[in-house]
């Protein structure tokens, strides 16, 4: 039983500092409160606008970050939810 | 489950003086090499993604490189890097894990049949995960969700599993009484026959009777089949008095 227990504890302190050491880079865009926030399909508005080819995009701590490819070159780009502003970009 | 008893049988190991008498090189110098590597590198991955991707990238193609090796070794290295037993082990797994509750922990030179499903899957995880990781940095499949999530949810697993090793190794060191952690690092590991020349047995039989599983707690008969395995258990020629497996090492304390 004990070892069992010790195993199930292990999975879960496992799967909470899996999470939490989970290192990350750019996230904090805005203090806006969420229901406030501008689509995320402008943000990605926003990238093809620049000329980039948007992959993907999702929330990153408050940020849209947008995955996107422009001349062969791959990049994070990260809007403000609040005014859409390009806070950060990222070449991958 | 019931604390081993403090009177030990096991001889001491690692004594210089009788340590090629009861112990036997288990894990070759390439192997261990490769898994303190291997360690080294997971850490460095687990730590460093979207801060430092330029030594997280790096870290994903050594352990690329590693795990090369690893599939080269476990045709061509010596006995316990080998893969030729991990069939029968993968069979015992689930029956081993069943025992494992009633504290019933078999005994094995190489890996036990848990151990040997870890490793199955933490190597499969790593191909996963240093595969996606790879791709994620290509144009062509830079942003595609489910690259970036089978990378995220392998990469996740592989903590995991290194955190249930770690503490398997570490349960099983103390239930067995021998240093695992040692063991991986000198490659030297005391000889199930050897455990059993107790002080008070005078004889292989004498020796087998305290080992045989208690009545109040008897491991069922898949635990028998689980170590009886002619095929998993390692046969110590050397050791004329050792049995091809012996009980559960806490069965009589």
């Amino acid at each position: 039983m004990k070892v069992m227990n010790v195993l199930a504890t292990t999975i879960a302190i496992g799967l909470l500092s899996g999470s939490a050491a989970m290192a990350d880079g750019y996230k904090t865009c805005t203090k806006l409160d969420k229901a406030s926030w501008k689509p995320a399909s402008d943000a990605e508005a926003k990238a093809k606008a620049a000329g980039y080819e948007v992959r993907q995009s999702k929330v990153e701590g408050t940020c849209y970050e947008v995955y996107g490819v422009k001349d062969g070159k791959t990049f994070e780009l990260f809007y403000s939810p609040e005014d859409l502003s390009l806070k950060h970009t990222k070449a991958k | 489950m019931r604390e081993a008893d403090p009177g030990s049988r096991n001889p001491p190991s690692g004594r210089r003086a009788d340590r090629h008498a009861t112990t036997v090189l288990v894990w070759d110098l390439p192997l261990r090499v490769w898994h303190w590597a291997l360690a080294g590198l997971i850490l460095i991955a687990w730590v460093t993604p979207n801060v430092y991707d330029g030594l997280h990238q790096f870290a994903g193609y050594a352990v690329i490189g590693l795990l090369a090796f690893r599939l080269l070794w476990g045709f061509v290295g010596t006995r316990h890097s080998r893969f030729e037993k991990l069939g029968p082990k993968l069979r015992a797994a689930p029956t081993y894990l069943r025992n494992l509750r009633r504290g019933a922990t078999g005994r094995y030179l190489g890996l036990n049949p848990a151990g040997a499903a870890l490793l199955v899957a933490m190597l499969a995880l790593l191909a996963i995960s240093t595969v996606t990781g790879a791709m994620q940095v290509t144009v062509r499949f830079f942003g595609v969700w489910w690259i970036e999530d089978g990378h995220a949810y392998a990469s996740h697993a592989i903590i995991v599993l290194a955190g249930l090793h770690v503490v398997g190794t570490l349960v099983m060191s103390r239930l067995q009484r021998e240093n695992l952690v040692g063991a991986m690092v000198t490659g030297w590991k005391q000889v199930p026959g050897a455990m059993r020349a107790a002080p008070r047995a005078r004889s292989a039989d004498d020796a087998r009777v305290p080992l045989q599983p208690q009545a109040d707690e008897a491991p069922p008969q898949g635990d028998e089949q689980t170590q009886g395995e002619p095929s998993v258990v390692p046969n110590i020629a050397s050791t004329s008095a050792a049995r091809p497996h012996i009980g559960p090492v806490d069965a009589r304390d």
